[in-house]
């Protein structure tokens, strides 16, 4: 049976270094939730006191009604999966799987029959009685996954479970990961810093940074709607513009780019005045090139052919640097270093952060962080 | 800042408090404060007790004294010049060309190493001593009269042999660590085999030979039963103070002590001094691709398989000298032609006591030093606080303290109630433990600095309580760590001497004690049969551990 979590206020340091200054977020039930950040952002910190290897100085974490702060770790109910896997080397695959079981006590028959279970589940049952020390990193796991959760925990911990594999088994383990979890829905805290596992497995991301959680959202939303330029940067790439809105009559505005490229959007809060300095943040492959000298100029200077798309590094007139991606198809036109192209941007897939505050100012994009100022439901 | 519920293991005292808090207590008891005592002793005046440096000064005020210091720097120093000089190319050509009966030569020099160097020494009497069979041999039948074996020149040869396999095995493991590629790279980049081994991968395991080295210097500088056997007029500081402490010659514990303060200080010295440099240069090196051994032909074959055999020959040819001795017949204490048993009956009917002490006050040992060095080992890596760094220093401490003088320390502190000890088992168990210990100490920490912390973290959090994570999950993977440090105590306590001729009473006599007094009072054979049971003993642990561990490696 899974349950939701709920972690209020929690705060974390380390001597006088903060890595948590106050944190709160709600997992809901049967959901699969990733801790997305950089290294050192406080996102292990916070699973591994979930986990109750590192103490809740302040704030509380509950399983459902259950406050788990002084429960000790082998008595919360979880499962978890390490980064490094963390397979017994004493013990064989399937003595692996049932340790959990042991230690509740589940009689020796059905800890068996549970063990089989899982383990044909994950496609081990073959290495059953195998020790662990020759088995690959992807079966190993596999074990581990298992062996989080054969013992019906109330909720799934992992801890970069895919870091240590290669590219191929990364994206196996993966979908291994994603089945299951869908299938038996139990509530499921990921921890990653690689965005593209993130967008692909979470029902929901939580994009940490300094120990702050930044935004709060499906996978979707973070993608296109980030809450702020930490969110775009963070979360594949973004071109970055210094703009000026010139004018902006109920959110039918106007903003004029760095170079005097200017364009239409009809995203833009209705509060925000013309004059205000903006950040436009344009992914690659949101601009359209134009045929005719008009738009956003830049000069290319490196051409990368990746396959399903060609990637350009550009620079535009006053020397910054921007990339362009292209798709890739036999019709699409190649162009050479020192090139000069035209671009217009796809006024829908802009997105517009205030020059200072680094925030979001399209409409209705909300953080969605508990604890933040604005945390009502966006009106659109 | 209010602070929430302390969580699980990590705030209340458990299990591995009090077990830091004794271990700590422990070693404080019997190293910590028998070496103070020692130091005090040092600086007291024998008839009154007050303080006083004329220890001191009587040391380094006669020629005689003075030149025992010199006469162990000297000899050291040369010892420990001459094994880098055997050790490194030996290590070199073992792992880059192909050797024929590589594994037989690195199980050889293994046991040659575990054997005391007295035997060493007491071997090298047999063969070329005044009454040396190859000695009288050559008299006899070329009328070549050998030069002497005895003094500088014989102490030197014996603690070449007996400890190049120390550095042998020290670079052997730091070439192995070392990826192909870095001599790939050399060679691409033009550098011929030579360029590479003397530019590029020498100074790569640099520190590794520092280290070794010291190894040498420390056991070479603090062994007493080799210079006392084979050095005669050549008195080194060992044997000085053995003879200060317990000789006939109205010896004084307190100069004995203050000669031990130097020795310890030229030791610590030495110590510190290679720590530092091996900490200002270290190599991180783990090979992904180990250097492939190459086929070497030709002369050059020819002349790296001469130099290893010879050098493994002449390093275990005490070993077989020692076996052949014990099978010869005697009359009394004097051989005779045609070989015999006489020396085995002779020690079974005399001397089984020393015999069945060695084992029973070698499992003993072996049993605490395996129990305190597990735990103390997880304490160190695992529960790491300011106790747990003394206590490192502390487990470091036996490196540096020649056996005598642990001895010494021991007897004098532990010589009056409330912990009268002198003359017990006890007291030579307890010295054994903590003369021994840091072997095992050292090689279950290293394995547990290797293996990942998360596997009793997952255990704990599939519902083990801590003491059961580290049963059944971090003690079983620590195993062959455990078990390699143990063997190697266990090798070494029962063929301890130093300590033990200090500590021993005629009850308590173990048999490497045994062998030396045979060998003092000139009874050859039965030195050999024990020499022989003592070796044999040594050898069978060894294979019993191979094939536990299944390895040929050990790591000293």
């Amino acid at each position: 049976m899974s349950v939701p979590i709920s972690i209020r206020n929690i705060t974390k340091k380390y001597g006088d270094t903060v890595v948590i200054p106050d944190l709160s977020a709600d997992i809901h039930d049967g959901e699969f939730f990733t801790l997305l950040g950089p290294s050192g952002c406080g996102k292990t910190t916070l699973l591994r006191m979930i986990a109750g290897f590192i103490d809740i100085q302040r704030g509380t974490i509950a399983f459902g009604d259950q406050v788990i702060n002084d429960v000790p770790v082998n008595k919360r109910d979880y499962g978890m999966v390490f980064q490094n896997y963390a397979i017994f080397p004493s013990m064989t695959v399937e003595k692996n799987v049932m340790f959990g079981l042991e230690n509740r006590h589940v009689p020796k028959a059905e800890a068996q029959r549970r063990t089989e279970q899982m383990l044909a589940q994950v496609k081990m049952e073959h290495l059953a009685k195998r020790f662990p020390e020759n088995l690959s990193g992807g079966q190993q796991q596999r074990i581990a996954l298992a062996r989080a959760i054969v013992i019906n925990p109330q909720v799934l911990l992992m801890d970069e479970p895919l870091s240590n594999l290669d590219a191929k088994l990364r994206i196996e383990i993966r979908q291994v990961i994603a089945d299951i979890q869908r299938e038996i829905a139990i509530t499921t805290v990921y921890v990653t810093h690689d965005q593209e596992e993130a967008l692909s497995v979470s029902d929901r991301i939580a994009v940490m940074n300094h120990g702050v959680i930044q935004q709060v959202a499906s996978p979707e939303s973070i993608y296109r709607r980030p809450f702020n330029q930490f969110v775009a940067g963070f979360i594949g790439h973004s071109n970055s513009f210094d703009a000026v809105v010139v004018e902006n009559v109920g959110g039918q505005a106007t903003v004029r780019l760095e170079g005097g490229y200017t364009f239409a959007i009809d995203v833009l809060r209705r509060d925000v005045a013309p004059g205000t300095h903006v950040i436009v943040s344009v992914r690659p492959e949101d601009f359209t090139v134009h045929d005719s000298p008009s738009g956003l100029s830049g000069r290319v200077r490196l051409r990368q052919f990746l396959g399903s798309h060609v990637q350009y590094n550009l620079d535009n007139d006053s020397g910054r640097e921007f990339l362009l991606n292209q798709s890739a198809d036999f019709g699409t036109r190649l162009f050479q270093p020192g090139d000069v192209i035209h671009l217009g941007v796809d006024s829908r897939a802009v997105n517009i952060f205030d020059a200072t505050t680094s925030e979001t100012l399209v409409e209705g994009v909300l953080s969605n962080v508990i604890g933040s100022p604005v945390t009502e439901v966006p009106a659109s | 800042m209010s602070s929430a519920a302390p969580s699980l293991k990590f705030r209340r005292p458990d299990f591995w408090s009090w077990t830091t808090l004794a271990a700590f207590l422990a070693f404080g008891l019997f190293l910590v404060y028998p070496l103070v005592t020692l130091i005090v002793w040092g600086f007291q005046d024998a008839e009154t007790g007050a303080w006083t440096l004329d220890n001191f000064t009587k040391f380094f005020g006669r020629d005689y004294y003075r030149n025992a210091l010199v006469n162990s720097m000297v000899v050291t120093l040369v010892v420990t010049f001459w094994t880098v000089i055997i050790a490194v190319p030996m290590a070199y050509f073992v792992t880059r060309f192909t050797v024929k009966f590589q594994r037989t030569i690195d199980v050889l020099i293994i046991i040659s190493l575990l054997s005391p160097p007295f035997i060493g020494a007491y071997a090298w009497i047999l063969l070329f001593g005044r009454a040396g069979i190859v000695t009288r041999f050559l008299s006899d039948t070329v009328g070549f009269e050998m030069p002497s074996i005895y003094g500088f020149n014989g102490i030197a040869m014996v603690f070449v042999l007996k400890l190049f396999p120390y550095l042998y095995l020290y670079a052997c493991g730091a070439l192995r660590k070392m990826d192909a590629s870095i001599g790939e790279a050399s060679e691409s980049l033009g550098a011929t085999a030579w360029a590479t081994a003397t530019k590029v991968i020498l100074p790569v395991i640099v520190p590794t030979i520092l280290a070794g080295s010291v190894i040498v210097f420390m056991r070479a500088i603090a062994d007493y039963g080799t210079p006392q056997l084979i050095g005669e007029g050549y008195t080194v500081l060992p044997v000085l103070i053995y003879n200060e402490f317990i000789g006939e010659t109205g010896g004084s514990s307190n100069f004995a002590a203050a000669i031990s303060i130097i020795l310890m200080a030229i030791a610590g010295l030495v110590f510190w001094v290679q720590n530092w440099l091996g900490n200002r240069r270290k190599f991180l090196m783990s090979a992904l691709n180990p250097m492939k051994r190459r086929q070497l032909t030709g002369p050059k074959n020819w002349a790296v398989h001469a130099f290893l055999y010879l050098v493994v020959f002449v390093a275990t040819l005490p070993q077989l000298t020692v076996v052949y001795t014990s099978f010869l017949k005697t009359r009394g204490v004097i051989f005779v032609p045609g070989f015999s048993l006489d020396s085995y009956r002779q020690v079974l009917d005399g001397m089984l006591t020393p015999i069945i002490n060695t084992f029973v006050f070698g499992l003993m040992a072996i049993i605490i030093i395996v129990v305190v060095g597990v735990l103390v080992a997880y304490v160190s890596v695992r529960r790491a606080n300011i106790l747990t760094r003394v206590l490192d220093l502390f487990i470091m401490f036996p490196y540096v303290i020649p056996g005598a003088v642990l001895g010494i320390t021991m007897l004098l502190t532990f010589n009056s109630p409330p912990l009268m000890l002198a003359g017990t088992v006890a007291i030579l168990v307890i010295m054994y433990v903590v003369r021994r210990i840091p072997y095992t100490v050292r090689s279950s920490a290293a394995i547990l600095h290797q293996i990942n912390p998360n596997i009793e973290e997952a255990a704990v959090s599939l519902g083990a309580s801590p003491m059961k994570a580290f049963w059944k999950v971090t003690l079983p993977a620590m195993m062959p760590g455990v078990l390699s440090g143990a063997i190697l105590s266990w090798v070494t306590v029962i063929n301890e001497l130093s300590s033990t001729l200090i500590l021993y009473t005629g009850k308590t006599a173990t048999m490497s004690v045994a062998i030396f007094t045979e060998v003092m009072r000139a009874s050859y054979g039965t030195a050999a049969a024990l020499s022989t049971i003592l070796t044999v003993t040594t050898v069978l642990s060894l294979l019993l551990f191979f094939k536990l561990s299944d390895s040929d490696d050990i790591n000293v």
